[in-house]
C-alpha cells in the first residue's frame, strides 16, 4: 500500500465500487430469491444447503449495492455514509438485544411452549442491518 | 396532535437523540457485567445445574449487553471529532463484519476441498452471539486504531 492509498484509508474512504454496481448487485439477489422459491423444481441443492446459499447470495447482492459509490462522490456523502452505518449498527443492535426478551415475555405471558427463547437469527440480523442502513442513508440524503 | 408528536420526534432525532451515548461510568459497568457473565458461564459449565442450555444462552446474551454498554459509553472528553471517529469505526466494522460472515462459508468449503472432505452441510456458526460479538470487537479495534491516528 502506498502513501496515497494509506491517506485515503485514514480519511475513512474504504474500497468503494463503481456506480453501476447497483445493477450488478440486483443479479445475485434475484438468483437467490429464485433459488429459494423454485426448490421443488430443481434437484441441484436441497434443504439446508439451499437455504444457506440463497441467503448468502441475497446478502452479497445487498452488500454490493451498499458499497457502491454515489453518482458524485464527495466528503460530505462519505460522512453521511459513515453516519448511516453507525445508526444502522445502533438500531440493529438494540433490536437484536431487545427482541429475545420480548419473545421470552410473550411466551411466558401467553403460556406457549417455545424451543429456544434466544432465537438463532444471526444471519437475519445482518439483513436487518443492511436494510436499516439503506433506509438511513436515503433519509440523510433527503436532508441535504 | 399526531403530526406534532412526529415533528417533535424528528427534531429530537436530528439532534442525535436516537443515537444514545451514555455517561462515561457505564463503560466500567458494562465491563463488570460482561466479566460477571463470563464467570457465571464458567460456573454453569463446571457446576451441574438443571436447564444448563437455557442459562448458557441467557448468559451469552448478558455478555452481549455488557459489551454494548461498553461500546456506547462516552469517552472522557467527548467532542465532535471523536463522534466522527466513532461513526467511521462503526462503518468499518459494519463492512468488515458483513464481508467476513459472508466469506466464511466459502472459506470453509475451500478448506474442505483441500482436505478432500465432501462438504455435506452448510456448516457455519450463524448464532447471533457470534455475529454480534464479532461486530462489536471489530468496532472496538477500529476505534482504538483511529484514536491512535489522531
Amino acid at each position: 500500500m502506498n502513501d496515497k492509498q494509506l491517506e485515503k484509508v485514514r480519511k475513512g474512504d474504504f474500497l468503494l465500487l463503481p456506480h453501476y454496481m447497483k445493477w450488478v448487485g440486483i443479479i445475485p439477489v434475484l438468483i437467490g430469491v429464485m433459488l429459494f422459491f423454485t426448490q421443488d423444481y430443481q434437484s441441484m441443492f436441497k434443504g439446508k444447503v439451499l437455504v444457506g446459499i440463497s441467503v448468502n447470495l441475497v446478502l452479497i447482492g445487498f452488500l454490493l449495492i451498499i458499497l457502491r459509490k454515489g453518482k458524485f462522490p464527495d466528503e460530505h456523502l462519505l460522512h453521511i455514509r459513515h453516519k448511516a452505518m453507525a445508526y444502522a449498527f445502533m438500531h440493529g443492535l438494540t433490536l437484536v438485544i431487545v427482541v429475545p426478551f420480548l419473545s421470552y415475555f410473550a411466551a411466558s405471558l401467553l403460556n406457549v411452549e417455545m424451543d429456544t427463547y434466544f432465537m438463532d437469527f444471526g444471519i437475519f440480523s445482518i439483513f436487518i442491518f443492511q436494510i436499516v442502513y439503506l433506509i438511513n442513508y436515503w433519509r440523510f440524503k433527503q436532508d441535504l | 396532535m399526531k403530526t406534532d408528536f412526529l415533528k417533535n420526534f424528528c427534531e429530537y432525532e436530528k439532534k442525535g437523540g436516537v443515537f444514545p451515548l451514555i455517561p462515561y461510568r457505564f463503560k466500567w459497568i458494562g465491563v463488570i457485567i460482561a466479566m460477571a457473565a463470563v464467570g457465571a458461564l464458567l460456573a454453569v459449565k463446571i457446576v451441574d445445574v438443571p436447564q444448563a442450555e437455557f442459562y448458557k444462552q441467557l448468559l451469552m446474551h448478558v455478555i452481549l449487553i455488557g459489551l454494548f454498554l461498553f461500546v456506547i459509553a462516552k469517552e472522557k472528553n467527548e467532542d465532535e471529532r471523536i463522534l466522527n471517529l466513532r461513526y467511521r469505526a462503526f462503518a468499518f466494522a459494519f463492512v468488515l463484519g458483513t464481508v467476513m460472515i459472508l466469506l466464511m462459508p466459502l472459506a470453509a468449503i475451500a478448506l474442505d476441498a483441500i482436505a478432500h472432505r465432501l462438504p455435506l452441510e452448510w456448516e457455519q456458526d450463524q448464532s447471533i452471539f457470534f455475529v454480534m460479538s464479532s461486530f462489536l470487537f471489530y468496532y472496538l479495534m477500529y476505534f482504538q486504531i483511529f484514536k491512535r491516528q489522531l
